[in-house]
């Protein structure tokens, strides 16, 4: 069954379709939230958080199809509401810091390189960059679950793969 | 038509999700090795992007903890609302609110309530529950979170209780009890995401029913029959996946420790080995050799008698004493090292009961090194008691040499004068002055260099000092060295002399006969020969006249002494004695050599 009909199948009343929903995408979600806030218990109560807005708020959802942009969008709000209440973003004025040449020994691979970067990022640079490269989305689709415009999306990504190709010339 | 920068750009925008697939971009990929290249560029930035995100595991028990908040009949009732599309509960709403008003019409006069209270103390997780006619209160309650155990509670409002499996959802005026037990827990020591992979069971009982009291205080009794609902809620669904992924993690961590429990093994049995070794080193080479050489040391000192002259021997004990602080420091070290290697073999035992893979040929091999270096050990205490019986007969002797220190000074001193003495005699010889100028000199540097000495080992230094006051005093004083005094050379006599000059010329003749022997032809050699000859001749002639002055000496002196003894006048005597005397004198070979005696002075 697609999401459509796990859907449908909830809305009307058999709430057990619902776990499948939550089966198939419980990874993304926990992906991206872990990616973002990078603390297991938090990951996982946000998770849940967002597993139960969403089936709250399946009643508002017009397009079923779209179930899995709807759970991502949510788990990013909950991801910003989450940081906003620990106050982690306090002080976060920039978004990247420029990446220190990495020492050559260190570098064993390109993906040391990109994970000194990504370490580096704050969260809602993490969380623009997991849903790009864990969930694979298009700037037009981040910006649509971010609620943020495209072009801003496209702002964001477009540095965080600047600084990372930087570090990558670096560390080649 | 798209060229190679339009190409990078592309690329670009599509490494940052904004690019729109493109044919005419593929085909140029395919006919453009460079752009190609840059291509795999950008493959490789999107691979490593999705490679740096920390890797995230859902936990197993996470689908039945989600739809376990979604299950329960408050919570139930109100998903169900919202999950309902709005239009039908717009249409619902016409139905409902008809039923409210039959219920407020019907229900109105309140009936009698009975409830529960609940005291759950401080800590608010538990407490005893007890029925009322009074309303329920919950201003005892201080937490509504559950992680384990039991906790009872009556609602006077809608409220939610968190539990590890998600929230309970209770209506206003139910008692309940709330129990999260977790059947089986597995741990494994250091792998933080394996807590738990067999859910937690949540039973829930709640009371729904109304209750009475009849206790004329009006708390504590309970007569009413109470609805319970027993909901277990969370059946041990076990998420196979999701198990054997963990099993599979648990399969793969358990192999790295084992490999890094078998380097670890390894390394350690080879520092065993080394400590083991140096142990004997130490225990049966350098601590015997050095004990032997101090109990010669001591034997030797003994057998001599020698008080002061064995600063050797003691400054050998000396140094041994440094070496004995090192090789204490050395067995502390041992023993320290001793007991890490037994807390390891107690975390190896440990770690092969708690299930852990261990290699037991490897524990075996490393129990055995840890009691041979435990053995070794050992062996250091018999040695050490006998280090401390000579180390007190070091200090005995130790303090030995601090009382004999000023004689030692005083030794040392008369030492430097006799070398002062016998160097200034050696010097006097030819130049009386200068020889003791110099050995003067020499000995008040030698004096000064050990009273400094002295001072550095804190001996007394009085008796240096005297003998520097009084060299100084003999350097200082009006003489003109060197020069105001010419020694009166000891000359020897006349006998002595020609009885040289004959020996040396017999040496000389013999050594040219054997190189005439050799050469016969040779005139020189010839020449040499007669001249040693004559000059022989002429030697035994004046040497014969000696011995007649000598014996005409002899019998002079005789008749003087036997004059003086008559009382005879002995004037001339003593003159012909004086006239014989001065025939025996060598004259002054030095500033006026006499000509070598020739055939013709020959007399």
């Amino acid at each position: 069954m697609d999401d459509k009909s796990l859907v449908e199948a909830v809305r009307d009343g058999r709430t057990e379709f619902f776990a499948d929903l939550v089966d198939r995408h419980a990874g993304a979600v926990f992906r991206l939230v872990r990616a973002a806030i990078r603390h297991d218990a938090d990951a996982e109560d946000i998770a849940q958080e967002t597993f139960l807005a969403s089936y709250k708020g399946l009643g508002r959802l017009r397009d079923a199809r779209r179930f899995r942009s709807h759970l991502l969008a949510i788990a990013a709000r909950k991801v910003i509401d989450h940081l906003r209440r620990k106050k982690v973003r306090a002080g976060q004025v920039q978004m990247i810091e420029e990446p220190t040449a990495p020492e050559r020994s260190e570098v064993r691979s390109l993906v040391t390189a990109v994970e000194q970067v990504v370490a580096r990022l704050d969260a809602d640079a993490r969380l623009v960059f997991a849903l790009r490269h864990h969930e694979g989305l298009s700037c037009a689709q981040i910006a649509r679950i971010l609620d943020l415009s495209k072009g801003t999306v496209y702002t964001r990504v477009s540095r965080i793969h600047n600084v990372i190709r930087r570090a990558m010339e670096v560390a080649e | 038509m798209m060229d190679c920068s339009d190409i990078r750009e592309w690329l670009r925008r599509d490494l940052d999700g904004a690019a729109e697939p493109s044919s005419e971009a593929a085909e140029h990929l395919d006919r453009c090795p460079a752009c190609k290249s840059e291509a795999g560029r950008f493959k490789a930035i999107a691979e490593a992007s999705r490679a740096a995100l920390p890797p995230a595991a859902v936990p197993v028990d996470f689908v039945d903890s989600v739809m376990h908040t979604l299950v329960e009949p408050e919570g139930d009732q109100e998903l169900a609302d919202a999950v309902r599309p709005r239009w039908a509960s717009r249409l619902l709403i016409i139905p409902f609110v008809a039923a409210l008003v039959v219920a407020a019409v019907t229900l109105w006069p309140r009936p009698e309530v009975a409830g529960a209270v609940l005291d759950t103390g401080a800590s608010g997780s538990s407490g005893a529950l007890s029925y009322t006619a009074l309303e329920p209160s919950l201003f005892s309650v201080k937490a509504k979170e559950l992680h384990a155990g039991v906790m009872h509670f009556a609602c006077e409002e809608p409220t939610t209780v968190r539990t590890p499996l998600g929230e309970v959802h209770l209506r206003a005026g139910t008692a309940c009890v709330i129990r999260v037990t977790e059947s089986e827990e597995i741990e494994h020591m250091k792998l933080k995401d394996l807590k738990r992979i067999v859910p937690a069971f949540l039973a829930v009982t709640v009371f729904t029913g109304s209750c009475r009291v009849a206790n004329a205080q009006g708390v504590e009794e309970v007569e009413e029959e109470k609805t319970v609902e027993v909901k277990k809620g969370n059946p041990p669904r076990v998420n196979e996946d999701a198990v054997s992924r963990e099993l599979n993690h648990i399969a793969k961590a358990l192999a790295i420790i084992n490999k890094r429990f078998d380097r670890l093994s390894k390394a350690m049995t080879l520092q065993v080995k080394r400590a083991t070794d140096a142990v004997a080193d130490v225990v049966e080479v350098r601590v015997p050799a050095a004990l032997n050489e101090l109990e010669e040391a001591i034997r030797k000192e003994a057998a001599a008698g020698a008080r002061y002259e064995t600063y050797a021997v003691r400054l050998g004990l000396l140094d041994y004493l440094v070496g004995r602080s090192k090789a204490t420091r050395r067995q502390q070290e041992m023993v320290q090292q001793l007991r890490r290697y037994q807390q390891l073999l107690r975390d190896m035992r440990r770690l092969e009961q708690s299930g852990g893979k261990v290699d037991g040929d490897t524990l075996r091999n490393f129990e055995r090194s840890l009691k041979e270096f435990e053995q070794r050990v050992k062996q250091l205490a018999p040695l050490k008691a006998r280090l401390e019986g000579l180390e007190r007969v070091v200090k005995q002797l130790m303090a030995e040499r601090a009382r004999n220190a000023d004689l030692a000074a005083q030794i040392r001193a008369l030492k430097v004068q006799l070398d002062v003495s016998k160097q200034g005699k050696a010097e006097t010889k030819w130049t009386w002055g200068a020889g003791h100028l110099h050995a003067f000199q020499r000995a008040l540097r030698q004096a000064k260099i050990a009273r400094a000495d002295a001072l550095a080992e804190g001996s007394p230094t009085a008796e240096w000092d005297r003998v520097i006051a009084d060299l100084e005093r003999k350097l200082g004083g009006d003489r003109e060295w060197g020069k105001t005094r010419k020694a009166k050379k000891p000359v020897p006599g006349l006998l002595k002399y020609l009885e040289n000059e004959l020996d040396m010329n017999r040496t000389r003749l013999e050594t040219a006969r054997r190189a005439l022997q050799k050469n016969p032809d040779n005139r020189a050699c010839i020449d040499l020969c007669d001249k040693l000859n004559a000059n022989i001749a002429a030697l035994e002639w004046e040497l014969g006249g000696v011995h007649a002055i000598m014996e005409k000496l002899e019998a002079s002196k005789q008749a003087l002494a036997a004059a003086r003894a008559a009382g005879k006048p002995t004037a001339d005597l003593e003159q012909a004695i004086a006239k014989l005397e001065s025939k025996l004198v060598l004259p002054d070979v030095e500033r006026n050599p006499p000509p070598p005696p020739g055939k013709g002075d020959v007399k």
